[in-house]
């Protein structure tokens, strides 16, 4: 009877016992076991990405995207350079100089250098060589090429005179005063240099009788201080400006070439790695730094925020067992992979240590250099479960783990190229590229990836320069 | 062999499913859609609890094979072909193919003592022919796991010697010793315990 294959299969359609275990009861530990083993998909679910990048992305998204925004900040910062190599426009200063030149050109002696002079102080000897001409707050050093030279004022150089003004100017000029009478007196002629502005058909109107009081002497000509308002250049603004033999102050006691300044700014950026996707970074800070307008550098010092975005994986092989459905008995064994990934958000307090040094001054741009170490104090991290997929049981086989450790710690090296165009004396924009060198690595030796990680950004802010 | 009695039949009635209906519950478990999976399971679930418990003493030994039998149901529902036999006897070979693995993973099976004189033929007489479901459970739980299993395969399920043997990788004597087993015991039973 049995020496052949006749299997017994019933009819359904006769019926059953009444099973011992209710049906619900069955279903819901079926359910259970297909939700583990055949969980259901969204309807249309999003194509899980690449086991090695699971969760990458970043603030600008990965891959072409990131590189498309690397290429357009590069080509602004090329355009910010060619700008700044071919700024071939007077600058707004050399206009106002012109204004100025001209109200002296219409403005009598008198008005100008005779009338607010006190005649004490001003007494020209016609026989000396230069003298200073002390007119209220005007300092002249007249330079008289010899006895017999007439008296007339042939002013050489006049400093930014930008913001010239009766009560407040310091000029150096060194004119030629011929030995004739005063009724022979010639127009002055007032060479006025600047980086952007060079006057020299300036010949200003006869000194009055008045002048005939300048003293004229043979001593050398002293260096002139000039306000720091009547300077060029960015933070410093000092660029054109002679130091005296002594060190002036400004007002708060600060040593003249030196100058408080405060840098607001916010950054944004990508920590790449070989074999993994970029990951995101953002933040800001607060720094306050001195510069040396004698050197064209300072240093600075401050606190910033910054937010890190990571991602990590577990991937585990496990083997499931199974029957074939059209077989009897043999089992037969299938390998697949869990993947298990997570999304990390780092917050990091920082505190950097910057030295600039300024290499390019054009007009209102300029190009600094800053560098320096940052440490970085993680404050917080937040871990989530991205997404998982696979069986959640079965025989693990191995593990492969891609779900590294950070360090509280971070120690960080900056180079950043600095663009600065300055608004005006006190206020600048920046704008600079940044790359990142992690000394300590971001991640712990003991979960690490295989490559070092290198940071690469953009600094945006505001520079606020105190006198 | 009588199956089961009035009392003890789950009228399917309203359970039967239609062609169009089985066809539409068929492709909503292809597409791992629950509402169907539970559909199907629902519907063939006495039946299924039914061969499992021909196996296990344990309710709960018997609806892991049969979930295990139906998860492999659903998992290859995609390899199921009309046109070579209806739904239920599919599921129903791989129900008993997870049974018989429930078997072998618990090594329950070890067993050597072998039959190696010729087969009498009373030993191929199905003791169960008669008997209601009640009965059949009722004797196949007095025996050990292992002559269940063989007695089960062989008097219940239609399986030949030879098939037990190479399906529970036990000898052929080994087969017919707990064939001659069963019988015994069920000899015994039925002289002590008069049928329902």
């Amino acid at each position: 009877m049995h020496d052949e294959n006749l299997h017994i299969t019933p009819d359904p359609k006769k019926g059953f016992p009444q099973p011992d275990i209710p049906a619900d009861e069955a279903w819901n530990k079926m359910a259970s076991l297909l939700d583990a083993r055949m969980p259901v998909q969204p309807p249309e679910p999003p194509a899980p990405p690449e086991p090695s990048s699971p969760a990458g992305g970043g603030l600008f998204g990965g891959g072409a995207q990131f590189w498309m925004i690397g290429v357009g900040a590069l080509v602004i910062t090329m355009a910010l350079i060619w700008g700044v190599l071919h700024f071939d426009g007077r600058p707004e200063t050399s206009t106002v100089v012109n204004d100025t030149v001209q109200n002296l050109q219409g403005i009598p002696d008198s008005d100008t250098l005779i009338s607010d002079r006190q005649p004490g102080s001003l007494a020209m000897n016609k026989t000396g060589s230069a003298e200073t001409i002390t007119s209220g707050d005007v300092q002249m050093d007249i330079r008289e090429n010899g006895p017999g030279s007439q008296n007339r004022v042939k002013p050489e150089t006049l400093p930014q005179p930008g913001n010239v003004n009766d009560n407040n100017v310091q000029s150096k000029v060194v004119p030629s005063v011929d030995n004739t009478t005063k009724d022979e007196q010639k127009p002055a002629q007032i060479n006025l240099t600047k980086d952007t502005a060079d006057i020299s058909e300036f010949q200003p109107e006869p000194l009055s009788a008045d002048a005939d009081t300048i003293k004229l002497s043979d001593k050398p000509v002293p260096d002139v201080n000039v306000p720091d308002d009547l300077a060029g250049g960015g933070i410093s603004g000092e660029a054109q400006k002679p130091e005296g033999p002594g060190k002036s102050r400004t007002s708060s006691g600060m040593p003249e070439n030196l100058a408080w300044y405060m840098n607001i700014n916010g950054n944004i950026g990508q920590v790449v790695q070989k074999e993994r996707e970029p990951n995101a970074f953002y933040g800001g800070s607060v720094t306050a730094g001195l510069w040396s307008k004698k050197l064209n550098a300072g240093i600075e010092t401050g606190l910033g925020w910054e937010g890190y975005d990571d991602y990590g994986s577990v991937e585990t092989n496990i083997r499931i067992d199974s029957i074939p459905a059209d077989t009897l008995g043999n089992m037969i064994y299938s390998d697949t992979t869990r993947t298990e990934a997570y999304k990390y958000k780092y917050q990091y307090l920082q505190v950097p240590l910057f030295i600039s040094k300024q290499i390019l001054a054009k007009g209102k741009f300029s190009l600094d250099i800053k560098t320096g170490p940052v440490i970085g104090i993680m404050i917080s991290d937040k871990k989530s479960l991205d997404y998982s997929s696979g069986p959640d049981d079965g025989e693990m086989l191995g593990t492969i783990n891609k779900d590294y450790s950070r360090l509280d710690i971070s120690w960080q090296w900056q180079v950043i190229p600095q663009f600065r165009w300055n608004i005006n004396d006190r206020l600048s924009f920046t704008l600079s590229p940044s790359c990142i060198f992690y000394l300590n690595n971001l991640y712990d030796s003991k979960n690490r990836p295989a490559n070092a990680p290198v940071g690469i950004g953009v600094y945006g802010g505001l520079i606020y320069k105190f006198k | 062999m009588i199956i089961a009695t009035d009392s003890q039949i789950i009228k399917r009635g309203s359970l039967v499913l239609q062609v169009e209906d089985l066809h539409e519950i068929i492709e909503g478990c292809r597409r791992n859609e629950r509402i169907s999976q539970e559909k199907l399971y629902r519907q063939f679930y006495p039946g299924l609890y039914a061969l499992c418990k021909k196996f296990f003493n344990n309710n709960h030994d018997a609806l892991t094979a049969l979930n295990d039998g139906m998860l492999n149901v659903f998992k290859n529902i995609g390899q199921y072909d009309p046109a070579k036999g209806e739904l239920f006897s599919w599921a129903y070979t791989i129900v008993r193919n997870a049974a018989i693995t429930l078997l072998i993973s618990r090594k329950i099976l070890q067993h050597t003592t072998e039959i190696t004189v010729k087969i009498e033929k009373s030993l191929y007489d199905n003791p169960f022919k008669e008997l209601e479901w009640n009965d059949i459970y009722f004797y196949l739980d007095k025996l050990p796991p292992a002559t269940r299993a063989v007695c089960t395969l062989h008097y219940l399920e239609g399986f030949a010697i030879k098939e037990i043997s190479e399906q529970l990788n036990l000898s052929e004597g080994t087969i017919k010793w707990h064939l001659s087993e069963s019988r015994s015991r069920l000899k015994a039973l039925f002289s002590k315990t008069p049928i329902h």
